[in-house]
């Protein structure tokens, strides 16, 4: 029996805005971070869809498409909620629940108690969703995906979307696969599908019966071939837990009229920010990386690696704002990441190690007020005045949803 | 935005139903705003928390059949507010 579920909430962000506000259901809604006259759309309701809306649409593009379309902004409040009750939902069937985002999750049924481990499949999907229906609201939909593996069960709630609920098991496969494009398995973006076709492979069947050593050698030239090859047979690759290699943040400036004094506060609100992620996972990081974005699309970036590895404000906000001042001007991207990260200080003692543990000491009192208090009760005078830089909607990790400040 | 308002923090008197039959238990059934009008609630569509700090305050988007509302439960001093007022949008 297939072990995997894998639970997709449909167009997530609109669809909780629809549940939220019931004077949208059933209209076009488009979700944006900010709405700005070129606001970028990160989330589009399936009334929007049907319109053509697209996620990464600019807001002018969108309402000419679709003139009904309403706008609304993010509440993130709302959908790390969703999330959370979402998450339990799924640890009552297994206590294997990994989250690979903030609107789906997989289920691995592998080690799930006897009682749960023998019930059908698709029984204990419908009941996910029922359950999604009766605990969160009755406009949320999600799609259930059932296979061996976690690329597969992806696949199988991609199949029927909103509100599908499939199962990939090897008898069916390749009948679903013959409906298939190559860019409908997931992680197959058209680079990949390009290296595919230049081995003359055009279509996930024949993706399917290609030779692992065509996969190793030609197309992905490393043990990546050897991994597509099992995961296309239902063989788990991807059960993987890849740590915490950095912590980021940006910022999208919400004028060109800033001056450089309100750039950097801007920033420094971000190195604030990516440091108090940073403290509450009890990581240092050793590597700082700042970048811009201009407005002439040029990505500039500088880093450093220092010698000993840093957590406190101070030592994030003073790097950075090195780093930040050999980059070129103006800008409309801004963004601020942490890596090279260990879970220990430095092992030797330093000469200066009095003020070093002064500097520690200040900033787990500050965290400890704003934990107490609310996210920035306390922050540095420069940043002063940057509380609209809010966080945006995690899309990949889901690691930092309860530590989130905004 | 047409008619619609964000931040308002207006205090409220609400009636509310306490059941355990109710999603987060709390129900409110209608508001009075400070000018003395009255709303009818029709509709809950999500009842969720926002923290602040160790605060806690629930956020009610409910609707009265024609206008978005939000209500806010102060956890603290366990005073309504009107947060919110939309009748959408754009």
């Amino acid at each position: 029996m297939n072990d995997i579920l894998y639970i997709d909430l449909n167009s997530c962000f609109a669809t909780i805005e629809q549940q939220a506000r019931p004077m949208l259901r059933g209209r076009p809604v488009a979700i944006c971070n900010r709405i700005t006259p070129n606001a970028c759309i990160i989330a589009a309701s399936y009334e929007a869809k049907a319109c053509g809306v697209k996620v990464g649409m600019r807001r002018m593009e969108a309402k000419t498409l679709c003139p009904d379309l309403i706008f609304a902004e993010t509440e993130p409040d709302k959908y790390i909620f969703v999330h959370e009750k979402l998450k339990r939902i799924m640890q009552d069937y297994s206590a294997n629940v990994v989250m690979k985002s903030i609107d789906e999750g997989v289920i691995d049924l592998a080690e799930a108690p006897p009682h749960i481990r023998e019930r059908n499949r698709y029984e204990i999907g419908r009941e996910i969703k029922q359950r999604l229906l009766t605990e969160v609201g009755d406009w949320m939909r999600c799609n259930v995906g059932i296979a061996s593996n976690r690329f597969l069960a992806k696949l199988a709630g991609e199949l029927h979307k909103p509100d599908g609920l499939d199962e990939i098991t090897p008898e069916n496969q390749r009948d679903i696969f013959a409906t298939l494009k190559l860019t409908d398995l997931p992680g197959i973006n058209v680079r990949m599908e390009r290296r595919l076709n230049a081995v003359s492979i055009f279509t996930p069947l024949e993706f399917l019966d290609a030779d692992e050593e065509i996969l190793v050698k030609l197309v992905c030239k490393s043990i990546d071939g050897s991994k597509w090859y099992k995961r296309l047979r239902g063989i788990e690759v991807d059960a993987v837990d890849y740590g915490i290699k950095s912590v980021g943040r940006q910022y999208v400036l919400e004028s060109k009229l800033l001056s450089r004094e309100e750039i950097e506060a801007r920033i420094l609100h971000l190195a604030e920010d990516v440091g108090y992620r940073l403290r509450s996972k009890d990581l240092y990081a050793r590597g700082v990386y700042v970048w811009t974005y201009g407005y002439d699309d040029i990505y500039s970036h500088r880093s450093t690696i220092l010698k000993t590895p840093i957590n406190t404000d101070a030592d994030i906000c003073r790097t950075t704002m090195q780093l930040y001042d050999e980059l070129p001007a103006p800008v409309r991207i801004i963004g601020v990441t942490l890596y090279k990260l260990q879970d220990h200080p430095e092992a030797q003692l330093c000469f200066y190690q009095d003020k070093i543990d002064r500097a520690q000491n200040i900033c787990t009192a500050i965290d400890k007020i704003n934990l107490r208090f609310g996210a920035r009760t306390v922050h540095s005078a420069r940043s002063m005045g940057t509380d609209h830089v809010k966080t945006k909607i995690p899309f990949g990790s889901t690691r930092y949803l309860d530590h989130s400040i905004t | 935005m047409d008619q619609s308002s964000e931040n308002l923090h207006q205090p409220i008197d609400v009636d509310a139903t306490f059941s355990r039959k109710f999603l987060g238990h709390c129900r409110p059934l209608a508001f009075r705003t400070e000018s003395g009008r009255e709303v009818q609630i029709a509709q809950i569509g999500l009842v969720h928390p926002k923290y602040d700090g160790l605060k806690t305050t629930f956020a009610f988007d409910v609707t009265d059949g024609a206008t978005d509302y939000r209500l806010a439960l102060d956890t603290e001093s366990l005073n309504w507010y009107l947060e919110f007022e939309g009748d959408h949008y754009e």
